[in-house]
């Protein structure tokens, strides 16, 4: 018995030692790596995890450097990087967060960009509304719809748990937007009660779909994939909520660094990525590769393919392409 | 009463004890298995056989452990009064149950600040404070000084004299087994080895010679000072009257401390002298023999007082320690000899007025006994000093 | 110290909170842990080690894995939270009932693990000696092992009221973060620095830090006496 346990010590004893090495040989090898094959560090808002890993994707294929994607809240990455985190850009989901980087003087001012705009849905069980009628009328927009929302939210705060989820105001853009809504529907005072806060509006999302509330206000992004509503979950439906009833989620985003980064002209919106010789010659120009991954963000393509996501085009991207190229095409919104 | 345990692997034993015996003592080697036996008795040992026919209803079987296992979160009177909530109507007053086990200055101490002793006896006390009909005492006197241990012991004696309680007694301590005890087992390698009467079995025990130094317990009786004192002319001389007492063994007066007396019943004073009866152990390393038996004891030189007349009986060698070669000691068993007059070689024929021989043991040398001649049937003088 | 001038009664809420949800939820750790624990030190079954092994799971579990499969299992679409609303017409997710419920589970291995070594501990001879003087087991348990576990006792109940205080992930989950209901302090710690109201969050963190640290003083100053006092010279 003892001889046993001598032998597991030893074998434990080796086994750290030989993981300790290997991980100094892998630092040793990612420091000589570096040199070789670029990467840059990506921090993302939980919202947006699912498309920015899709386009780091198509980035690296196309150029060939790599983009390691860290996933947390908005507050969470802005204190980090306050902290010295080093992301070479941070994708958040609200304006606020980026401009005070810059105020608090991590960040050139200069190096905030908006990449997106997010859109507030709404999300209710199939045993809401069996009464309510079908459609909104189109001849008076808004009015309609907002008796119709109004409708549906009543309902939820008076049917089984009475509970309605939301993301925190205080903390989340989408939060922040739900408040307008029901603010706009003057019943925000009424609903209070019957409100289930999550810390973010994934969580809102996730409050619904386990059956904990029968209503909620999500990110229109949780449900729609690729132009159409996600039917793998049962019993849902969703309308998208106008835009009117709330501020616009902007999404910025910051490269972190002091020194200005080269945004334009946007290299991609000029670059035919069938092109292989073009594709080399990206290789061969002195941008920086974060300046290069954003000016990817913010190029037609990308943006173009947002909706896709649930997202719509960001207002400034929008103007900065118009101003860089020299045609505009009407883009559906 | 007929008690049976079988627990696999540690003990097996039947035993059988008569009806009036008080106090039955429980001898033998370390590890034998007597623990085991008390456990499985008070019902703690899962896996024993246990069948018992006390011959009369048992419900409460006290037991205390060679480790006092005095609970701790109270003092000595709050482990005294957990006894007490399920106290059986046999008990007796708590007041009587703390003299006798000499604890009652011991009432408000925290446990443990006591010493082994004290906590021993505290521990005794507690059990007679439930009022058990049987009570299994697992070496729990082992820390304690003779003259407590003595005294406690006597207590008990009394005690089950008294209520009908039942005493069994682990003990390593032959003497206080000799002197107490009714009957006597003797346990060995998980089995019964002997049993029967104490002093049958110590008997045996002794003569084995694997004991180191016997002891003999006799029985006599009480003297009163005032008629020594008149039919001797011991007044002008200086005699320390207050602890020795005088007893009449077989006819013949020995010198006894009071503080090796035991009596069978509660104090000293409450009987006129002449009829009590008192019993003291001799130890056989204290004993000598003299053959000379002619000599009177009046005009004796020697400064050891008690010389009692005897008739050996047998001799056996004592086994020697480490097992090498011949011990050079020899255990001579006697038999008082109840003549008053001490005479050699005259067969006793006057046993139908006087009480029963009783044995007495002597160690002496392999040399002595060649020297003197020592055979079986030989009338001696043996001698001992005072207790 | 203007730091303190960022107490608002939201934050005593969330103190309040706190401590109710601590307190209820060790006490009924502990009602649950004694004869639990006092079964599992007595018991020696074959499948002992996989019994042994499901109690202590949540300690190693992830809490905000235990919190998802919790909210599920809460929800009201599951037998439990449907249960739940039949009894006391109330939600079991985003409600106190529901945290308390939760905090039980995530904490009971803190409860059971100082009982259970407090219990093996326990020399089985007291027990006998108070078996032999007529005491019933219930009886004993009481009366004997208690007082003479208490150190196991009151370390299990300081445990379990320490890892409530500093529960997050859990609650975080099922919670909801509702004011005087779901929103305890770590839960409001954690939306001042993401609100980035670090002032507040300072507060908060000084509070959690030296209510604990007090607590934890007070237990190990009791352990120490209460070790002292049983040593046994016998």
């Amino acid at each position: 018995m003892r001889s046993t346990i001598r032998l597991v010590v030893k074998a434990l004893v080796i086994c750290s030692l030989f993981s300790v090495t290997l991980v100094f040989a892998q630092d040793k090898q990612d420091k000589q790596g570096s040199r070789n094959a670029e990467v840059i560090n990506v921090a993302v808002a939980a919202n947006f995890a699912a498309p920015l890993k899709a386009y780091a994707e198509q980035f690296s294929r196309i150029t060939g450097i790599e983009v390691n994607v860290t996933v947390a809240s908005s507050g969470t990455l802005f204190a980090q990087i306050q902290h010295g985190a080093k992301f070479d850009v941070f994708l958040s989901a609200d304006t606020a967060r980026p401009q005070a980087l810059i105020d608090a003087g991590k960040v050139h001012k200069d190096n905030m960009y908006q990449y997106a705009q997010g859109q507030l849905a709404f999300v209710y069980a199939s045993d809401i509304s069996p009464h309510i009628d079908a459609k909104p009328h189109k001849e008076e927009p808004y009015k309609e719809e907002s008796i119709y929302l109004y409708k549906l939210v009543k309902q939820v705060t008076t049917t089984g748990s009475g509970k309605l989820a939301v993301a925190n105001p205080l903390l989340a853009p989408y939060g922040e937007a739900a408040k307008n809504t029901l603010t706009h529907l003057d019943i925000w005072d009424e609903v209070q009660p019957s409100l289930v806060v999550g810390k973010n509006i994934l969580q809102a999302y996730q409050y619904f779909t386990t059956g904990g509330v029968k209503g909620a206000f999500i990110a229109y992004s949780s449900v729609n994939i690729d132009s159409t509503v996600n039917t793998s979950i049962p019993n849902i439906h969703v309308i998208r909520v106008p835009e009117a009833f709330y501020q616009p989620i902007t999404q910025a985003l910051v490269i972190n660094s002091n020194s200005k980064a080269v945004i334009t002209p946007n290299v991609f919106n000029t670059l035919d990525t069938s092109d292989t010789k073009g594709v080399e010659h990206l290789t061969e120009l002195t941008i920086l590769p974060s300046h290069l991954f954003v000016q990817y963000l913010l190029s037609d393509a990308v943006q173009s393919s947002l909706p896709r996501w649930g997202y719509k085009r960001s207002v400034s991207a929008k103007a900065s392409n118009e101003k860089a190229s020299s045609t505009k095409s009407s883009e559906p919104t | 009463m007929k008690l049976s345990v079988d627990l696999p692997g540690r003990i097996s034993a039947k035993i059988s004890v008569g009806p009036s015996a008080h106090i039955v003592g429980i001898t033998g080697p370390s590890g034998a298995g007597k623990s085991s036996f008390f456990r499985a008795l008070a019902g703690v040992e899962r896996n024993a056989d246990v069948e018992m026919q006390w011959g009369r209803t048992v419900k409460k079987i006290g037991m205390v452990f060679q480790q006092p296992m005095l609970f701790p979160h109270v003092n000595v009177q709050g482990n005294i009064a957990l006894a007490q909530r399920h106290a059986s109507d046999k008990a007796i007053s708590v007041e009587r149950i703390l003299t006798g086990c000499c604890c009652t200055h011991l009432l408000d101490k925290d446990v443990y600040t006591l010493s082994g002793g004290e906590a021993q006896r505290v521990a005794i006390a507690r059990a007679l404070a439930n009022g058990p009909d049987v009570l299994l005492l697992d070496e729990s006197l082992s820390a304690i000084d003779l003259v407590t241990r003595r005294r406690i012991y006597q207590f008990l004696k009394s005690l089950c004299i008294e209520t009908g309680l039942k005493c069994f007694i682990v003990s390593h301590d032959l003497e206080d087994l000799a002197l107490f005890c009714d009957e006597l087992i003797y346990i060995s390698d998980g089995q019964v080895a002997m049993q029967g009467g104490a002093s049958d079995v110590l008997n045996t025990i002794f003569t084995s010679g694997t004991i180191e130094s016997p002891s003999a317990v006799l029985e006599g009786t009480l003297i009163d000072h005032r008629e020594v004192m008149s039919t001797e002319s011991l007044t002008n001389q200086r005699m320390q009257t207050d602890s020795v007492m005088f007893v009449d063994v077989a006819n013949t007066r020995l010198y006894v401390s009071k503080t090796a007396l035991q009596v069978d019943s509660h104090t000293f004073t409450k009987q006129p002298p002449r009829q009590q009866t008192v019993r003291f152990a001799v130890k056989a390393c204290d004993v000598s023999i003299d053959t000379n038996t002619s000599e009177s004891r009046q005009k004796t030189t020697s400064s050891i007082l008690n010389a009692l007349p005897c008739k050996i009986v047998a001799i056996n060698e004592f086994e020697c320690v480490n097992n090498e070669g011949r011990s050079g000691k020899v255990l001579l068993t006697l038999e008082t000899d109840c003549n008053g007059t001490i005479k050699t070689n005259v067969p006793s024929n006057s046993f139908a007025t006087e009480p029963n021989p009783q044995t007495l043991y002597a160690s002496v040398s392999a040399i002595s006994v060649h020297k003197l001649s020592l055979c079986i049937g030989l009338s001696v003088i043996a001698r001992f000093k005072l207790l | 110290m203007e730091i303190f001038s960022s107490i608002t009664p939201g934050i005593i809420d969330a103190v309040w909170l706190t401590l109710k949800l601590a307190f209820i939820t060790s006490i009924i750790l502990l009602a649950i842990a004694l004869p639990l624990s006092w079964w599992l030190a007595n018991w020696q079954g074959r499948t002992k080690p996989l019994i042994m092994s499901v109690f202590a799971l949540p300690l190693v579990l992830p809490p905000t894995v235990l919190g998802f499969y919790l909210l599920i299992a809460f929800s009201p679409e599951s037998p439990l939270g449907q249960l739940w609303y039949n009894l006391s017409g109330n939600m079991l997710v985003f409600s106190f009932e529901g945290l308390v419920l939760g905090s039980v589970i995530y904490s009971l291995p803190f409860a059971l693990q100082p009982l259970y070594s407090g219990f093996v501990q326990l020399d089985k001879r007291y027990l006998e000696i108070a078996y032999s003087l007529g005491f019933s087991n219930v009886e004993r348990f009481f009366k004997i092992v208690i007082p003479l576990c208490k150190a196991p006792v009151v370390a299990a109940f300081g445990l379990s009221f320490a890892h409530t205080i500093g529960e997050f992930g859990v609650v975080l989950m099922i919670g909801g973060s509702i004011p005087g209901e779901t929103q305890v302090l770590s839960i409001a710690l954690y939306e001042q620095v993401e609100a980035l109201a670090y002032d507040q969050a300072h507060v908060l963190s000084l509070l959690l830090l030296v209510f604990s640290f007090i607590l934890l003083a007070a237990l190990y100053r009791f352990n120490g006496i209460a070790v002292s006092r049983s040593v046994n010279r016998s």
